[in-house]
């Protein structure tokens, strides 16, 4: 309890670590976040002064890959600062405590800091059946999401499940499921979105809520304009290419290696709003378009449902061609039709003397 | 569509891929930036910061700017949430910023224009920590007693 | 199901099922009909000939009516040879059709798919300020005639924009591109635009027909 009174600042201090430390982190945080780099010292100065924040976290129907991504992506030195600015009361798989233990500190933590923590949801929620198909200690998803968001400060939907329902949701969506935002409407919400998303969103985010005490701007689907204000396409290094007209034709092939771009491989970059186009993966080594792939759109809502990630995205997504050909048989019948009665039409202007 | 129609072509002896060539209309861009600050501060203006990791930069690019800027006469490393690494270019006031989060990966390259690159500096709240916990060193005068090793 | 999953799933379908059916509809419609028999004694042997002599004979302006007509004929080229390179060249265009036919083509390059569309769209607007301000033209103009022009351009338009990405979102962009392409594949068959389909045939039974009355194309 008595950490919790001290700034952050001082507690740092404590552990030796200085104020460039701070200024160090800030900087990182503001070049990924897109805030100009004259506003790191402020923002410095107001992390120091805020207090340890208690994070909740929340695992739905989850493949624990976010979870995995986020732990692994932290070096132990700049990053992994982060872990002191958070109190991360709950997060099942990562915890010591199980069973009644864990639910017990859940329920303590949401007491203690009632109104004033975050809550981080990965994993969609299932609605259909009473939201039978998910369960933690005896109470459904859908029961655990309303209990925890009516204390919280604001919800942050860690990755697309959470988002928008992602792998869960696709077709044919045999749970019912959904993301965060389609149950609570009351709180301030922010999505999260990919797949897995990207580490230095949720360490921008929760530093920008420690140091102006409010979730960053976002877009019309609740992201931060931040990491998705523009295309993966917009900020591609192949983006030239694409301007020239130089596509690569296979994977791998010289054109590729050339960096020409991957549209005709079937990349969704043009309609994909993320980061990685700048912020790279795993500590800005590289990231999909750049070891050769095309981006397959995991951080829009239902990218599992738009055809095959192979497919150009000029081309069109066909259910089946037998369409066609009903098309084209009904247009016989309909001609055919037409014509018998033009066909008595004629008879009748030539006075029905058959020609 | 099947996995066969997965255009693949696998080359073991392909290198690693090259990134983007230059982008020499970025690069003169981003020097008339600087060339801006440097009056600015030149005139008494505060510190500016250009981050460079948001410009669409190739490695290319990077190399040029490094080139262009030259080595001035301050280099400096810093040990705090890991290494960072802070040079001054030849053109004094314009200092080249490197935050490194271990050895090797980068978080944050910047271009800084002022009298000293504010990590730098030492935060007065860090200067308040020093000033109290300086006087433990006459305070305790065991400290100063002679060593028992016997000097050569 | 965002605009651009609607545009390019439901809304293809559905457009190129009425593309399909209509034309197949109209052109067995007319084929069915009973053709009436000319009962005259043919003037020359083999009246085909007149057919292809006339498929010719109208690609160009007829020598006496050449200054009047010179201009219409020249934008009417730049308007389909625009069609043409722009539909069949460009190439996201091409990946469209190599995902229906299996086999694509070489494309021309996106600067030159630009210049073409801009060219197209003045061709396009340069024949509708002619329509509109010629009072024969005027007269015998109707719905038909303005609404084809419509969807004609309107495709143009929005895929120069959507290249361009003057759109807030590009995918937003795209879908109404696409919208506006099937509008035009809606409307094909049942108005103006069949043309494509009948112009040849028009050509060629007037040359032929008038080929055996012993007459010229």
């Amino acid at each position: 309890m008595k950490e919790q009174e001290l700034t952050l600042g001082e507690e740092l201090r404590r552990q030796g670590i200085s104020r460039r430390s701070f200024l160090k982190f800030c900087a990182a945080v503001a070049s990924s976040m897109a805030i100009p780099a004259s506003m790191v010292p402020a923002m410095a100065e107001s992390l120091a002064k805020a207090r340890r924040q208690s994070v909740i976290w929340m695992s739905y129907q989850e493949c624990t890959g976010c979870i995995e991504s986020l732990t692994r992506s932290y070096t132990p030195t700049l990053e992994s600062m982060l872990f002191n600015f958070i109190s991360l009361d709950y997060q099942h798989a990562l915890q010591a405590a199980a069973g009644r233990q864990a639910e017990d500190a859940l329920h303590q933590a949401m007491e203690d800091n009632w109104g004033e923590y975050l809550v981080i949801a990965d994993g969609s929620i299932p609605l259909k059946d009473d939201g039978v198909y998910s369960t933690v200690d005896g109470h459904t998803n859908l029961e655990s999401i309303k209990e925890v968001a009516e204390g919280a400060a604001a919800i942050i939907a860690i990755g697309t499940c959470a988002a928008y329902g992602g792998v869960g949701a696709a077709k044919p969506n045999p749970t019912g499921a959904v993301g965060v935002d389609q149950i609570i409407t009351d709180k301030p919400i922010l999505n999260v979105p990919g797949c897995p998303p990207m580490p230095e969103v949720m360490t921008g985010v929760l530093t920008s809520y420690l140091a102006f005490g409010r979730l960053p701007d976002v877009d019309s689907k609740k992201r931060p304009l931040a990491f998705f204000g523009d295309t993966i396409h917009d900020r591609c290094y192949r983006r030239p290419y694409y301007d020239l007209g130089l596509y690569a034709k296979s994977f791998d092939d010289e054109g590729a290696r050339k960096g020409w771009c991957l549209y005709e491989l079937g990349c969704k970059g043009p309609i994909t709003y993320n980061a990685c186009a700048t912020t790279k993966w795993n500590q800005g080594t590289s990231w999909p378009v750049q070891s050769g792939h095309g981006c397959i759109g995991c951080s829009e809502p239902n990218f599992w449902d738009k055809d095959s990630f192979y497919k150009p995205l000029s081309a069109g997504q066909w259910g089946s061609a037998e369409g066609i050909a009903i098309a084209a048989a009904a247009g016989v019948a309909a001609g055919a039709a037409a014509a018998v009665v033009s066909r008595k039409h004629q008879d009748n202007l030539a006075g029905g003397n058959k020609s | 569509m099947s996995l066969g129609d997965i255009p693949i072509k696998v080359d073991f002896d392909a290198g690693p891929q090259p990134d983007a060539g230059l982008n020499t209309a970025m690069v003169m861009a981003l020097l008339q930036e600087i060339a801006t600050h440097l009056n600015d501060v030149a005139n008494g203006g505060e510190r500016q910061v250009v981050e460079l990791g948001n410009l669409p930069l190739s490695d290319a690019d990077i190399v040029l700017l490094e080139q262009k800027l030259g080595r001035g006469e301050v280099h400096a490393t810093v040990s705090a949430a890991g290494p960072s690494e802070i040079y001054e270019t030849t053109f004094p006031g314009l200092w080249w910023v490197k935050y490194f989060n271990d050895a090797e990966s980068l978080v944050s390259q910047q271009l800084e224009i002022g009298p000293a690159p504010m990590i730098l500096e030492a935060h007065r709240v860090d200067i308040e920590d020093s000033a109290q916990r300086f006087p433990a060193l006459f305070d305790s005068p065991e400290l100063f007693a002679s060593p028992e090793t016997e000097s050569p | 199901m965002t605009l651009l999953d609607f545009a390019r799933g439901p809304a293809m379908q559905f457009a190129i099922f009425i593309f399909v059916f209509g034309i197949v509809f109209r052109l067995v419609g007319v084929w069915a009909m009973r053709h009436k028999r000319d009962l005259s004694e043919p003037r020359q042997p083999s009246a085909w000939k007149g057919g292809i002599h006339g498929l010719i004979q109208h690609a160009w302006p007829y020598k006496p009516f050449r200054d009047k007509l010179m201009t219409d004929y020249v934008i009417g080229y730049v308007i389909h040879l625009g069609l043409l390179f722009v539909i069949f060249f460009y190439k996201p265009h091409i990946l469209f059709f190599q995902d229906i036919f299996g086999f694509g083509w070489p494309a021309l390059p996106n600067g030159v798919i630009t210049a073409i569309s801009i060219i197209t769209i003045g061709a396009l607007v340069i024949a509708l300020v002619k329509r509109l301000t010629d009072p024969v033209r005027r007269l015998i103009s109707n719905f038909d005639d303005y609404f084809t022009w419509f969807v004609t351009t309107l495709p143009f338009v929005t895929g120069l924009a959507t290249a361009g990405n003057v759109w807030w979102h590009y995918e937003t962009g795209l879908a109404i591109h696409l919208l506006s392409v099937w509008l035009l594949l809606i409307y094909f068959p049942f108005g103006k635009l069949m043309h494509a389909f009948w112009f040849g045939v028009s050509r060629y039974t007037t040359g032929s027909r008038f080929a055996r009355r012993g007459g010229m194309a």
